[in-house]
């Protein structure tokens, strides 16, 4: 069915970005209403419940200390959570030989990893030195933006594992190739997790929580007061705006409002005809945005049997499609679950394999992992985020060489009566699902001022 | 996780704390990688009364240990007596998922990194 809708504000993407806005506009008496292109809520995050009750976490799934934002949500929810578990010795898998190592960093060589330490520190002290909400304004911005990652790595004295390593952990983080960001994006990432250490490891680091039922669960506690303000299937294909109004136009109709925050990531942003146009430095920054690339799989047996070797389940390694894992195992269940990341560009390279063949692959990696008991599982699922239309990757939008330093400024910037939010625009834990909230929080506190520094009355008011 | 681990008297604790302050001052991937950090530490054992130290690290080098806590510390460290004397020891490596636990911090993020590099260059012998 196809109408024509008012709302104050009209919000596009039902994800943890867009929802966090709507539920903070309607908190406010604003008359918000969400559009949302896919037939469900939660964006990257997607939480499936299988006939056996196993809950495979397609999408986001960690929280940790200092995500003050979606802690807050999944008390206010009442959300249940465990801890990650971690106990046993991690492996790493370098050079042909297989080191035990605990923590978030690989000790098995100690020269290795005296090098990645430095690395850590070197990173870190100089992310520290960036302004996330302003990383342009930092004084060798323009040097930092025109150097790749891969560039710094490979300049620096240390051995070849460790260099490899890092190239892993980016692959993990970002998920992309060191080559394809500059060195101010990453510290700029870092910076906005507090850190390198407070991001790769478990324990006191961002993978350390997670919800019993699936993170997707934040996301369905957000819209339930939304109630039918959230339409589902209503991909936005058209913006026209004037001074004080927008019209989206929607695959269920049009709809009138005085403000818009666009929720989605910058280069889907970027996918959506504005009349009249977006100013050239808006779009020329969405033209240089790219999502992360990341194939998830979830690997079931009938026990964690790995534990019985004392491994944790968390694997770094450096050849395969999977390079990292986890155990990914419910306290409450009796089944043992491996996840698997497929990131960067072995992810582009297993999305255009077959199932049967990438399937195959992922075990053939595993059992050099664990062993010939990981060859056998009883059940496997997976996503390509790459293929998803909604999302076109996972878990991040970023930005190429060079455009933070040029066009940074226009990424928060709203144009007229437009907004953005979406976890790219958070300045703190950006591309993770506590800024996701947060930026929408921001959006829609933006839009409050913006109101009523033009006077408009709202929906509720008239 | 519930561990039981014996009590470290806080003789033996300053011990070790000394010993880990050499040891930082001739690693010398501690030397370079920190040569710039400035901290003062007070370090406490939670099941140890008396067992409360003041350690001090300018320009990358520690300073001899103070028994006591003395001025405005930039970093608190509190722990178990055991888990503290396996890191001072060098025996446990100071970022497992165990100790990162066991060990609680107060402070900026940056120092706590640095405490963290440095017990690390140290117990990997770097």
């Amino acid at each position: 069915m196809v109408e024509d809708t008012r709302a104050d504000v009209v919000v596009v993407g039902a994800g943890l970005a867009g929802l966090s806005a709507a539920r903070s506009l309607l908190d406010a008496g604003v008359e918000v209403l969400v559009l949302e292109a896919r037939d469900r809520v939660g964006g990257r995050t997607h939480s499936v419940e299988e006939a056996d009750g196993l809950v495979i976490e397609y999408g986001g799934q960690w929280l940790g200390p200092t995500q003050d934002r979606v802690l807050g949500l999944v008390e206010e929810l009442g959300l249940g959570t465990f801890t990650q578990y971690s106990d046993g010795d991690n492996l790493q898998l370098t050079d042909g030989a297989r080191l035990r190592y605990q923590g978030a960093i690989p000790t098995g060589d100690p020269v290795q990893a005296a090098d990645l330490i430095d690395a850590m520190v070197e990173l870190t002290l100089t992310c520290m030195e960036i302004d996330p909400a302003r990383p342009w304004d930092h004084p060798l911005a323009a040097v930092l933006d025109s150097t790749t990652l891969e560039t710094w790595i490979s300049a620096q004295p240390y051995s070849d594992g460790a260099k490899q390593w890092v190239r892993t952990l980016s692959r993990a983080v970002f998920p992309a190739e060191p080559g394809e960001i500059s060195l101010l994006h990453a510290l700029f990432y870092f910076r906005s997790g507090g850190g390198v250490e407070k991001m790769i490891g478990t324990i006191n680091s961002a993978q350390e929580t997670r919800i019993s039922l699936g993170a997707q669960h934040l996301s369905h506690g957000l819209a339930l007061p939304l109630g039918d303000r959230v339409r589902l299937n209503c991909p936005v294909t058209r913006i026209d705006r004037s001074h004080d109004d927008v019209v989206v136009h929607h695959d269920g109709g049009t709809t009138t409002a005085r403000r818009a925050i666009v929720a989605i990531p910058p280069v889907l942003a970027g996918r959506i005809r504005y009349s009249p146009p977006m100013p050239g430095v808006r779009d020329q920054l969405t033209q240089r945005s790219f999502m992360g690339s990341v194939l998830k799989v979830h690997v079931v047996y009938a026990r964690p049997f790995w534990r019985d070797a004392g491994l944790s389940g968390h694997v770094t390694a450096d050849t395969g499609l999977v390079q990292i894992t986890f155990d990914q195992s419910h306290p409450d269940r009796t089944e043992g679950v491996l996840v698997g990341f497929i990131d960067s560009h072995l992810g582009r390279t297993a999305s255009q394999m077959s199932e049967p063949d990438r399937r195959a692959a992922v075990l053939e990696d595993l059992v050099r992992m664990f062993g010939d008991e990981a060859a056998n599982p009883i059940g496997y699922y997976e996503r390509s985020w790459i293929d998803e239309e909604w999302s076109r990757g996972c878990y991040v939008g970023m930005m190429t060489p060079g455009t933070w330093s040029t066009l940074g400024h226009a990424l928060r910037e709203p144009v007229g009566p437009i907004h953005w939010a979406g976890t790219e625009t958070a300045v703190i834990w950006n591309g993770y699902m506590d800024g996701a909230i947060r930026s929408g929080e921001d959006a829609a506190a933006a839009v409050l001022v913006d109101l009523a520094a033009h006077g408009l009355r709202t929906e509720a008011a008239r | 996780m519930s561990v039981e681990r014996e009590t470290i008297g806080a003789a033996e604790l300053e011990e070790a704390l000394r010993e880990y302050v050499d040891k930082a001052n001739a690693s010398p991937r501690a030397r370079k990688t920190l040569a710039t950090w400035s901290c003062r530490l007070h370090i406490a054992a939670t099941d140890v009364e008396d067992a409360a130290f003041t350690y001090v690290v300018e320009q990358g080098a520690s300073q001899p240990l103070v028994v006591g806590l003395e001025g405005v510390p930039d970093l608190v460290v509190r722990g178990h007596s055991f888990d503290l004397a396996e890191i001072f020891w060098g025996d446990a490596n100071p970022v497992s998922n165990y100790m990162q636990g066991a060990i609680k911090t107060q402070g900026r993020a940056d120092d706590v990194m640095r405490l963290d590099a440095m017990a690390m260059f140290i117990f990997l012998g770097q």
